[in-house]
This record gives structure tokens, C-alpha cells and sequence, in this order.
């Protein structure tokens, strides 16, 4: 996990790049992966999420001196700030907020056999990512800003104007959901083979 | 907490560990609780092969735009001749060969269709000069060069960020024979085996060199000298070298074969007429210029092109902006870098310009115009 002295060292590549083009790629190569999972799973197709992680980035790049010189975040937490905005304005421009269905809380589940259906003959991973869809749409966005990218508490909670103590709550309890949801899905599975 | 025998006791993240405090779980559920926040973690959407460097290559063109920028603004000293071209070895080019170069610089080769047709067919020159200085050695490995770029893969060894820097780096310039800087294009580096590899490129177009060239590195460190007592969340830092420059004399022949289509071709879409100029084909690199008159011309201007032939897109279309063309026009030209072995193309060109973007002072302020701007041609 990332520390303080990775702060300060990425707020100092930043510094570099204007006179070290390569600090950039440095950055880039670090936040990559983070930045395009967190935007794949909000919008579920591949084509928009490479428009929407090449806005991202060129975004980034514009703005370096405003980070430099203003931002009070961490450099992760500054990155997905703009992440988050320009997929928020991904929804806005096509006139809705996300697929209704992704904001169906694990207390309103479908029943079993239509859970079931959903998920039939998934890999467990993927099962994991339809359950995600099913959690309260602050708790899902705390959880992929946690486990797939990588940020800490604090930055998830400049991100989402939150109280640290309440990302911790979000994650337990999201995490305990997802527990739960798996553990009644394998038993519909074993009760109806 | 302590969930009994849990094998994975050290390592619980702080959720887990909150989960069993408000006894949300027993000690039973850590292991298959741990299990699926693992797999949770693992679900990360992936993006696809290639995606990543196309990217990076983009974004790579707009800090190189930006750091040309910053060039013209501090109109940069030219060198005088002084410099001695003392060792100069001439190396034969391995025709058909394999040449060696360590993993790390072929990886950063491949990223690049141009460079990377030039390596497999020998058309480039394997070096394998080493220059120690102090602490380090510069090994210069491979070189490449032809009218639109001179590429260099090197390796520094013994060269490790002292712990009182936060960051450190190399600053790099190449200077031609006669004393001629050469302005850098862009550049890769990696230093996860032990030895720093870099790629760089440099601009050779409309430059009339000769073979032999003086690469010059030194290495340095930034400090972090505290926050800024005015302004909290700046880290104040200050560069300090580290050691003496290592100069390099190499020769690496240009291959000065270059295709060449000047034209005045013209597409108008929201009333906004933009003019294709030149075509430049090089071994490696293939470039386009654009020019337009700017809607707002207190914003700097970034057209988005897709070339394509008929084998497909080409990857790539890096900006530079072109100074001193049309600008008596008002017209702002953008010179668009492909890095592909086109030179033996013989077909059918198309270059269409989808967006102008003007960039205003932040960097969220954007006026963005859609449209098509199509060119088709071929090159002589």
C-alpha cells in the first residue's frame, strides 16, 4: 500500500516531468491499470471505458501544474477525483445515472432462483462482480476505489467527501454483504444442483 | 484481533479486522472471508493487450508538447563548437544479424512498429560503447537513425537514488558534430532489474547532420526540502547532480531516405477549413502537418487525426506544434508523429482529423469541436 513518502515522491515526479519527460511514464505505468478497473466496472462497456480512461489521462496530463501548485490531495486521490467526475459526466451527457438495477440493495435481492439464473455457470470472479452491482451504490463506489485501485482509506474519503471512519464501515460492511450473498448462493447452488 | 491459528494473522487488512471487533464474523469466517476479498481483488476488470501503450503513447506527445513549449519560452542557449569529437567508433552494421540488446531496451523497441522494424531487419546500428564515470557507467546499446528521428537505448549502472533524494533522474542531451543540440522527443526508462535502461528519442527532422554525435547524461537527485510554509500542501525541492556528466562519442549513420508529399489539400467541416501540408515518410516514422485558423486563438490548439491505409489504422499520432508555418496567416499548425515502418507503402492514405480541442489556462477548460476533416492521398 501506498505511504507518505509516496506522496511526496509522486508529488516530485510531477515536478520532473517538465524537465524529465520520462517521470511521466513513471506515473502513468503506476496508475494505468488502477484507473481503467475502476472505470471498466462503471460502465461495463470496454469501448467506452477506453474513451473515458484516454479522457482521464489526457485530463491529467493538462492539468499537472494546478495539482502541483493547489491540490491538497494525494496525487492518487487528486487522479481519481477527476476519474470519477468525467464518469459521472459520461452519465450526465447520455441522461441518466447508472442502470437502475445497480443500485438494488442486497436488503431487495431478487429471490433465489433468479439470483441464481443471473449467475449461473459464472466464474467466481465475475460472480463477485454482479454481486458488487447489488450493494448500495456509496458502498459499491468505496469498494471499487478500495480493491480495484488500490487507495487508502483517507484518499477514499477526500474522494467522496466521507469521514474516514465511515469508509472503514462502508468497507466491512460491503465486504460482509458480499460474504453473505456468496455463502447464500453457494447453498442455492447445493440445494439445486 | 486474534482469530486462533489463522495463518494469514499478520497480514489481516484493517476491514477485516473491524468486522471481527464488531462481531460481524467469527474467527471460522477470516479464511474464506480473506479468500474472497482476494478474488474480489483479482476481479479487476483488465484492459486489453495494447491498449496501455497506445495510450501511453499519446499522453507521451502532449508532455512532449509541453515541454517544447517550455523550450521556445526559454529559448535555449546554442552550443558552440567546442566540443572535441575525441573517440569516435565507428560500428558496422550486423546485416541480417541478431543484435543484442538487453530485455528491457527490446521490450521498449517492440512497443515501437517503426523501431522495432528497423531492429529485425538489421537496419540499425548495435554500439555496445561503455563510458564510466565516478561511480557509473553509461553503455550506450543501440542507436537508429534516419530524417525524422535518432533513437538510443542505453543502460546506467551503479547508479542508485541515494536515500536523502526522493527522486532521481537523468537529464539527457544530445549534441550533433558541428555543436548542434538535438531537441529530445520523448523517452522511456525502467529501473526494475538493477540497471536503469532508457529509450529516447530525438528530433532529426529538417536537420542537417552528419554521423557523428555527443550523448551527455547526469544523473541527479531532488531533495524534499519540507512544505512550503505559505502554501502546506507544496513540497519544496531542489535538484542536485550527482557527479560529473558522462559524455559519450558515438557515430551512427542517418539513413536519409525520406518520401516527401507537399500539399494543399483542404476539408471544411463547422465552417472551419483545415489544410493537410506535408506528408514526411521516414524508415520509422511517418508525419503529418495540419494547419488551421483557430475559432479562439487565446487557446492552444490540439487537432485528434486516424490515419489509416489500407492494411488498417496506424498507431500513434503524437502533436508537436510547427512554429513558423502559417503563422502569418494566423494559422496554428500541428504535426502528428506515427511511429511505423510505412516507407515502402505504396497505397492509398487516409488522414481524417475528428476534434479540435482548445486548451484555455486550466486545464478543464476545453472547447471541444467534433466533426470530420478527411484527406485522401497517396505519396509519391
Amino acid at each position: 500500500m501506498p505511504d507518505a513518502l509516496d506522496d511526496q515522491r509522486e508529488r516530485l515526479l510531477v515536478e520532473q516531468i517538465p524537465r524529465d519527460p520520462t517521470a511521466f511514464r513513471n506515473l502513468y505505468d503506476l496508475y494505468f491499470g488502477r484507473v481503467y478497473s475502476y472505470v471498466a466496472a462503471k460502465v461495463n462497456d470496454p469501448l467506452d471505458a477506453e474513451d473515458l480512461v484516454s479522457d482521464i489521462f489526457l485530463q491529467v496530463v493538462k492539468c499537472l501544474p494546478q495539482f502541483k501548485n493547489q491540490h491538497p490531495f494525494s496525487f492518487a486521490a487528486w487522479v481519481f477525483t477527476i476519474a470519477r467526475n468525467t464518469v459521472t459526466d459520461f452519465y450526465r451527457r447520455q441522461g441518466r445515472t447508472f442502470d437502475g438495477l445497480q443500485w438494488e440493495t442486497l436488503d431487495n435481492e431478487p429471490d433465489g432462483i433468479e439470483f441464481d439464473h443471473a449467475l449461473i455457470e459464472q466464474e467466481q470472479a465475475a460472480e463477485l462482480n454482479n454481486m458488487m452491482k447489488l450493494l448500495p451504490e456509496r458502498r459499491r463506489e468505496v469498494m471499487l476505489l478500495k480493491y480495484f485501485s488500490g487507495l487508502r482509506n483517507n484518499e477514499i474519503a477526500q474522494i467522496l467527501h466521507l469521514d474516514e471512519r465511515t469508509v472503514a464501515s462502508h468497507l466491512s460492511r460491503g465486504l460482509k454483504d458480499l460474504y453473505e450473498a456468496y455463502a447464500k448462493k453457494r447453498s442455492i447452488e447445493r440445494n439445486n444442483p | 484481533m486474534n482469530p486462533d491459528n489463522s495463518m494469514r494473522e499478520q497480514a489481516l487488512p484493517a476491514e477485516v479486522n473491524d468486522m471481527f471487533t464488531e462481531k460481524l464474523i467469527t474467527a471460522q469466517d477470516v479464511e474464506p472471508l480473506l479468500n474472497l476479498r482476494d478474488t474480489l481483488i483479482g476481479s479487476a476488470p483488465k484492459a486489453r493487450a495494447g491498449f496501455q501503450s497506445q495510450l501511453a503513447l499519446r499522453l507521451e506527445a502532449e508532455i512532449t508538447q509541453q515541454h517544447y513549449s517550455m523550450r521556445r519560452i526559454r529559448m535555449p542557449k546554442s552550443l558552440t563548437a567546442r566540443i572535441l569529437l575525441v573517440v569516435v567508433a565507428v560500428l558496422t552494421v550486423g546485416v541480417g544479424g541478431v543484435l543484442a540488446v538487453n530485455s528491457i531496451l527490446r521490450q521498449f523497441i517492440s512497443y515501437d512498429a517503426g523501431l522495432n522494424a528497423a531492429f529485425t531487419s538489421g537496419n540499425s546500428v548495435q554500439l555496445n560503447q561503455s563510458q564510466t564515470v565516478g561511480n557509473y557507467t553509461l553503455n550506450l546499446q543501440w542507436a537508429n537513425a534516419d530524417s525524422n528521428r535518432l533513437t538510443l537505448g542505453f543502460t546506467l549502472a551503479g547508479f542508485a537514488c541515494p536515500v536523502e533524494y526522493v527522486v532521481c533522474g537523468i537529464k539527457v542531451k544530445l549534441v550533433s558534430q558541428s555543436g548542434q543540440e538535438i531537441p529530445m522527443i520523448d523517452g522511456r526508462a525502467d529501473d526494475s532489474h538493477g540497471v536503469y535502461t532508457y529509450l529516447y528519442n530525438f528530433n532529426l527532422a529538417s536537420r542537417n547532420v552528419d554521423h557523428a554525435f555527443r550523448l551527455e547524461i547526469e544523473p541527479y537527485g531532488m531533495t524534499n526540502d519540507g512544505t512550503d510554509p505559505d502554501q502546506p500542501n507544496v513540497i519544496r525541492g531542489h535538484t542536485v547532480m550527482l557527479g560529473e556528466p558522462i559524455r559519450l562519442d558515438f557515430s551512427a549513420a542517418v539513413n536519409n531516405q525520406v518520401r516527401v508529399f507537399s500539399t494543399l489539400l483542404s476539408a471544411t467541416d463547422h465552417d472551419i477549413p483545415v489544410t493537410l501540408r506535408r506528408v514526411m515518410v521516414s524508415p520509422t516514422q511517418t508525419r503529418v502537418v495540419v494547419c488551421f485558423v483557430p475559432p479562439a486563438p487565446e487557446r492552444s490548439w490540439t487537432t485528434i487525426p486516424h490515419l489509416t491505409t489500407r492494411d488498417g489504422d496506424v498507431a500513434g499520432g503524437a502533436v508537436n506544434y510547427v512554429s513558423g508555418v502559417g503563422e502569418s496567416s494566423g494559422e496554428i499548425c500541428n504535426e502528428h508523429l506515427y511511429n511505423a515502418a510505412l516507407f515502402d507503402y505504396t497505397g492509398d492514405w487516409t488522414l481524417e482529423i475528428t476534434e479540435l480541442v482548445g486548451f484555455g489556462k486550466q486545464g478543464s477548460d476545453q472547447q471541444r469541436i467534433a466533426g470530420s476533416w478527411e484527406f485522401q492521398f497517396k505519396v509519391p
